[in-house]
């Protein structure tokens, strides 16, 4: 006798008749090996290479099987009884969901493990249900496990990554239904045991079935929600079919429609379902817009212009700083931009210091002038100079951009100085014009401390003069004009000093030159 | 001191007009909120039953368009 055929059908006995191993010597098997199996009529057919393969397995497992019902009545028996009460207790959890041949094996390996620890008087008088249950799932996950990973090293092999990509074949449904369809028709000692090329076809015919009956089908889809919808309503145009059909073919496909069932007339309803709802939502959003429009209209409002009185720095400030916001708009895109945002942030800090200032008292504030403001032009600077980096980096902002808003800022804090001299002494501002040019001028030239110092002491200095005035022939008013003066003379001098060539330019001034 | 023209928009703040133009027969004007320069915005004048009335300017080329005319008018200031 073949060595080879010998161990095969001792190994499908021990697999397929694990209950029996306990209560059955190995001398007897072989007994029954050739008294009833080689000896048989109806395994003489086959060859050995076809049993090796497994063809013969059917035919020796009823043979054994027939041999123990004969011979071996109790034991059977008792088997047999086990065998069905297991049934019975996995038989609603399997739900249907194994060949017969993939199920008699899982009832032979719970029995077998039962057989182990129990024997068949104390198994057959009821009960181990719940172990039944926890071996059935051992089993099933096993067998599972086992699938899986022959699937896809299958699909793995076989399969060309654009069916997943192109064809809208979604790997994890096209594992799973192969999964269910083995389990559900295989042989499981094909699985195990049998031919790894036979097993290997068996998966790959499984999954091509998948992937015709799954492929996405956009045109067919489309052409029949085209038809359905045009059906349901002739008044829509062409362009209006077409917006519905892309709407209606992604929401179904979002609610678990593919190509097939799309096409599939008992479907109908749903693309009816989708299109008015398509339909409604377009109507309110049409709706919508014309509402918005008709606000719009109703908020349109009257060109009235009214006047008022400001300085001419505060004019030229905003000026500057809107075109110079518009531009930074125009060249940068509508959208906010990081630095865009980092930039306001900025500014509102800066607005923010200097409010608090304008609060304190005149006096406190000049005093505090120089400081603070060196402070917040710092913080201000430094956040221009983070976000232009910032702004390089993205190509939105240019250090140039950073130094335009900077000056501007210079601007709104002369302007803010002379608010204060305004307000609290009435000083004619048109010297404003005077004084900030030339501030920001020596400023330039890096001379600011200076400049502030100056500044502050002629104020203060001409304050004490106003309020403790005891010259008849002069007003408060006077006074503070003659401090005004001074100011510039001194600020004068002080460019002067600084720059001849700056100097030029301040003689200009009070020939007409305008801002 | 100089006067200055201002306007209440529509979302109640004031607003100085600082410089307008005329394109495509069409009269545009630059509006920055005074408290806020950051804040500013460009409007038409259209005329209704002989009344002005301020437009904002829907489309996002004109808008474009404006803007650019009113940059090149002051490009001075940024020289």
């Amino acid at each position: 006798m073949n060595k080879k055929v010998n161990d095969y059908i001792l190994k499908l006995f021990a697999e397929r008749f694990p209950q029996y191993n306990k209560n059955i010597k190995r001398s007897e098997i072989l007994e029954i090996l050739y008294n009833n199996i080689y000896n048989s009529e109806r395994i003489k057919i086959y060859s050995v290479d076809d049993v090796l393969k497994g063809h013969a397995d059917k035919i020796i497992i009823k043979l054994i099987d027939d041999y123990f019902r004969s011979e071996k009545k109790e034991l059977w028996e008792a088997s047999e009884n086990l065998k069905n009460h297991i049934k019975r207790v996995i038989y609603d959890l399997s739900d249907g969901s194994f060949s017969k041949d993939i199920f008699e094996y899982i009832v032979n390996q719970i029995s077998a493990s039962l057989i182990k620890f129990y024997n068949y008087n104390e198994l057959n008088n009821g009960g181990f249900e719940d172990r039944i249950k926890i071996l059935y799932e051992d089993q099933k996950k096993f067998l599972e496990e086992l699938l899986l990973s022959n699937i896809r090293r299958v699909l793995n092999k076989e399969i060309d990554s654009h069916v997943y990509v192109n064809d809208g074949i979604n790997q994890m449904e096209l594992e799973k239904y192969v999964l269910l369809q083995l389990l559900n028709t295989a042989n499981y000692n094909l699985i195990v045991n049998g031919d790894n090329n036979q097993f290997d076809k068996d998966i790959l015919n499984i999954a091509k079935e998948y992937i015709v009956k799954n492929k996405r089908k956009p045109v067919d889809s489309h052409s029949h929600i085209m038809k359905t919808i045009a059906k349901e309503d002739n008044s829509l145009s062409e362009q209006e079919v077409v917006y519905y059909t892309k709407r209606i073919d992604e929401a179904l496909r979002l609610n678990g429609f593919n190509s097939n069932s799309i096409v599939d007339k008992k479907n109908e309803s749903e693309i009816i379902k989708w299109f008015y709802y398509f339909k409604q939502r377009r109507l309110s959003i049409k709706e919508k817009r014309e509402k918005e429009k008709a606000e719009q209209k109703a908020e349109k409002i009257k060109y009235e212009k009214r006047k008022r009185m400001v300085y001419k720095s505060t004019i030229a400030l905003i000026l500057s700083a809107t075109l110079l916001g518009m531009g930074f708009l125009l060249k940068h895109g509508i959208d906010n931009t990081i630095a865009h945002f980092r930039e306001r942030r900025a500014l509102k800090d800066y607005k923010t210091a200097s409010a608090q200032m304008n609060e304190e008292k005149y006096g406190q504030v000049f005093t505090k002038y120089s400081d603070q403001y060196q402070k917040n032009m710092e913080l201000t600077v430094n956040n221009y100079r983070n976000f232009s980096k910032l702004g390089e980096t993205y190509g939105y902002l240019s250090f140039y951009d950073a130094y335009m808003h900077i000056s501007a800022d210079k601007l709104a804090i002369m302007d803010s100085m002379l608010s204060d001299i305004q307000d609290k002494y009435g000083i004619d501002v048109d010297a404003d014009y005077y004084i900030e040019f030339m501030y920001n001028r020596l400023a330039e030239l890096g001379c600011e401390d200076v400049l502030q110092e100056k500044y502050i002491n002629v104020i203060r200095e001409y304050r004490f003069v106003a309020l403790n005035n005891d010259d008849e022939t002069k007003t408060t008013w006077d006074c503070l004009n003659e401090g005004q003066k001074k100011l510039i003379n001194e600020i004068a001098d002080l460019y002067k000093s600084y720059s001849s060539e700056y100097y030029k330019q301040f003689s200009n001034i009070g020939k007409g030159r305008k801002l | 001191m100089v006067d200055i023209d201002t306007i209440v928009l529509e979302n109640g703040v004031e607003y100085t007009e600082i410089d307008d133009l005329i394109h495509n027969d069409t009269r545009y004007i630059l509006l920055s909120n005074i408290k806020n320069v950051k804040d500013s915005c460009i409007r038409k004048i259209e005329i209704e039953d002989g009344e002005e009335y301020l437009s904002k300017l829907e489309d996002d080329n004109e808008y474009e368009r404006v803007l650019d005319l009113f940059l090149q008018k002051n490009k001075a200031l940024f020289n």
